[in-house]
């Protein structure tokens, strides 16, 4: 695709009209700077966009946020509101990685007071959170138990005693999605899962130490919690092994029922089933105890992050508090328009803004916190949702910087060893499993942070409220 | 038969040929296992595990996802790498093989899953059966 085929609406907001393809029901837009709309025309991203704006049931738009960038089936920062009566549901639109997502942590330390011990503190939490491809946690959860987390995600492992009730309130949905069913998630994923709690994985996830080095809204930050030069932390991981297999299952049953329903679509990997079918409604139940598994993953690691802080800083480095857990990949029921919604978000965020019920009461003055992890060394920022967001995208804002070069690339431009030593010389540790991770996820592998935040911004989908810059990065 | 690795943005998209339908499944199989172990271990590290496939598929690009799929499960599952397979029946829409593999400590990249984004195999202009996967890493 070339930018010929875009209209531009305003600065940020770019539109390929529903006659662009035959097989489109609605028009597909992407949130972006031209810059950043042509480098997104160098992969297959908008292409992918518009075979989402092909989907049965589709409202309105098919939408990319500015971190927008090359998937399967939905691109990567792509949005789709399903009519809830007679639209479909697509395992393709949420991703393998159910309810990744980000938790971030306040203490009450300031920056300086750690440092001496920075190193010290990220190879403590290195060794507490197993990160890496196929690492087992330290629970190995079966039958009643597995159950248990499944239903009721983070509040299952409150239950088993791990963290305090007080973390509940500042997670997403409670940590819990009603919907859950754990029979609907196959043995195999189950089996695939039973070991993974309280894991990193690998790849892009990551435990962050970081500080606040700027505010941007004194009120806002004061109702999140922050203060300037406050130590936090961030914590990115999803569903790991059960979530994977929850998605793999139901992708091939949706392609084998979709014929039933006479469902066309252009790429395999967008299979879907009406959503109020029987294979909808299996999905969307193993979809929902996959997202509460990957709840309790992110209350676990924040367990071990706990246990390595006060492990390293005794009794005087205080609490370590949750200010928000927010999923990125996921498909929940929303109201808008006076119209029930089964809004697709695959890698993108809710950006409710101030008033809704789903923000916790601490903060529903201010609006949905909106965490937008940077890339490794560099800078992520916390946001409160907004107006626009409610009025233009379902409630929706950028997940993270979006990368821009491909893992095979960043290995061959990346030295590790090197960018290691220089992030270090930057007052920023790297803790982590392999060297070919760190150049994987090498900052020049990912479009800038600010830019992507800016134009969040500018269109009124959140509102700036801080920026964390790192200390020391774990990873697998 | 073999497989290459092609630029892809987020995950990993891989092109796999060969002159038959088996071939082309054994290079994808290989390449698989290669992203998740770079090196292959050796026969002689320890003992060799046996692991049995029956799958039946739409069509051969669905057939060739879903083994993969199966591949994968077991390796997470069992945490191990295959080293090689042994296919007793393969058609387009059918699929039974043992696949042979040792026990590792863990992987080299964490694949989520083989895609069916853009599996569409096809014979290419050299007359071998070709077709890219995308795989979520």
């Amino acid at each position: 695709m070339v930018i010929k085929d875009f209209k531009k609406i305003n600065d940020h907001l770019w539109e390929i009209s529903r006659s662009f393809r035959e097989d489109m029901r609605v028009p597909a837009r992407i949130y972006a700077t031209e810059k950043m709309l042509l480098d997104s025309l160098e992969d297959r991203s908008a292409e992918q966009l518009v075979n989402v704006a092909t989907l049965p049931g589709i409202y309105k738009y098919a939408l990319a946020m500015p971190d927008i960038h090359e998937g399967y089936g939905f691109p990567i920062g792509g949005v789709a509101a399903m009519d809830a009566k007679n639209g479909v549901i697509s395992p393709g639109g949420i991703g393998y990685d159910i309810n990744c997502g980000v938790r971030l942590l306040r203490s009450d330390l300031a920056a300086d007071v750690i440092l001496p011990r920075l190193n010290d503190l990220g190879g403590r939490i290195f060794a507490e959170v197993p990160s890496g491809a196929g690492r087992s946690g330290i629970l190995k959860l079966s039958g009643k138990d597995l159950d248990l987390v499944l239903k009721c995600g983070a509040r299952g492992l409150v239950a088993m005693g791990y963290e305090e009730k007080e973390d509940l309130e500042f997670i997403e949905s409670g940590g819990e999605l009603p919907d859950a069913d754990p029979a609907m998630v196959s043995s195999r994923a189950k089996t695939r899962g039973q070991d993974q709690l309280g894991t990193m994985g690998a790849g892009n996830h990551f435990v962050e130490v970081g500080f606040v080095e700027k505010i941007f809204s004194k009120d806002a930050a004061e109702a999140f919690g922050l203060f300037l030069g406050q130590v936090t932390v961030l914590i990115h991981t999803g569903s790991r092994g059960l979530g994977h297999q929850v998605a793999t299952d139901h992708i091939r049953t949706m392609m084998a029922a979709m014929p039933k329903y006479g469902i066309r679509i252009p790429d395999r990997e967008l299979a879907c089933a009406p959503f109020r079918s029987e294979e909808g409604q299996n999905y969307f139940k193993a979809m929902s105890a996959a997202a509460n598994f990957a709840w309790a993953n992110r209350q676990l690691i924040a367990w071990e992050v706990r246990k390595a802080w006060k492990d390293i800083l005794g009794d005087s480095g205080g609490e370590l508090k949750t200010v928000y857990d927010v999923a990125h990949n996921l498909a929940k029921i929303e109201k808008y328009e006076s119209l029930e919604l089964l809004v697709h978000r695959k890698g993108a965020t809710g950006s409710f803004a101030k008033g809704n019920s789903e923000i916790p009461s601490r903060y529903r003055n201010v609006g949905q916190p909106v965490l937008i992890p940077g890339s490794m060394g560099t800078a992520s920022y916390i946001l409160a949702g907004a107006e626009g967001a409610m009025e233009n995208t379902f409630g929706t804002a950028a997940h993270g910087a979006g990368r821009s070069m491909s893992r095979t690339e960043a290995r061959k431009h990346v030295e590790a060893r090197a960018l290691r030593e220089r992030l270090e010389a930057e007052g920023i540790y790297v803790f982590a499993g392999s060297l070919r991770g760190i150049a994987e996820e090498a900052p020049a592998a990912y479009k800038d942070i600010d830019s992507v935040v800016d134009t969040v911004e500018a269109v009124g989908m959140a509102k700036k409220v801080a920026r964390l810059r790192p200390l020391a990065v774990i990873k697998g | 038969m073999g497989f290459i690795i092609l630029p892809h943005t987020a995950d990993l998209r891989m092109r796999v040929d060969g002159l038959s339908l088996q071939e082309l499944f054994l290079g994808a199989f290989e390449g698989m296992m290669r992203v998740l172990k770079e090196r292959k271990p050796s026969r002689e590290a320890a003992k060799i595990f046996k692991r049995r496939i029956k799958i039946s598929s739409a069509d051969a690009s669905a057939l060739l996802v879903d083994f993969l799929n199966e591949v994968l499960y077991n390796a997470y599952s069992h945490k191990e790498i295959y080293l090689s397979v042994a296919f007793k029946n393969i058609s387009n829409t059918e699929l039974e093989a043992e696949i042979f593999g040792v026990p590792v400590e863990d992987f080299d990249e964490d694949i989520k899953a083989t895609t069916y984004h853009e599996a569409d195999i096809k014979k290419n202009k050299s007359g071998k059966w070709e077709t890219v996967l995308v795989f979520d890493i």
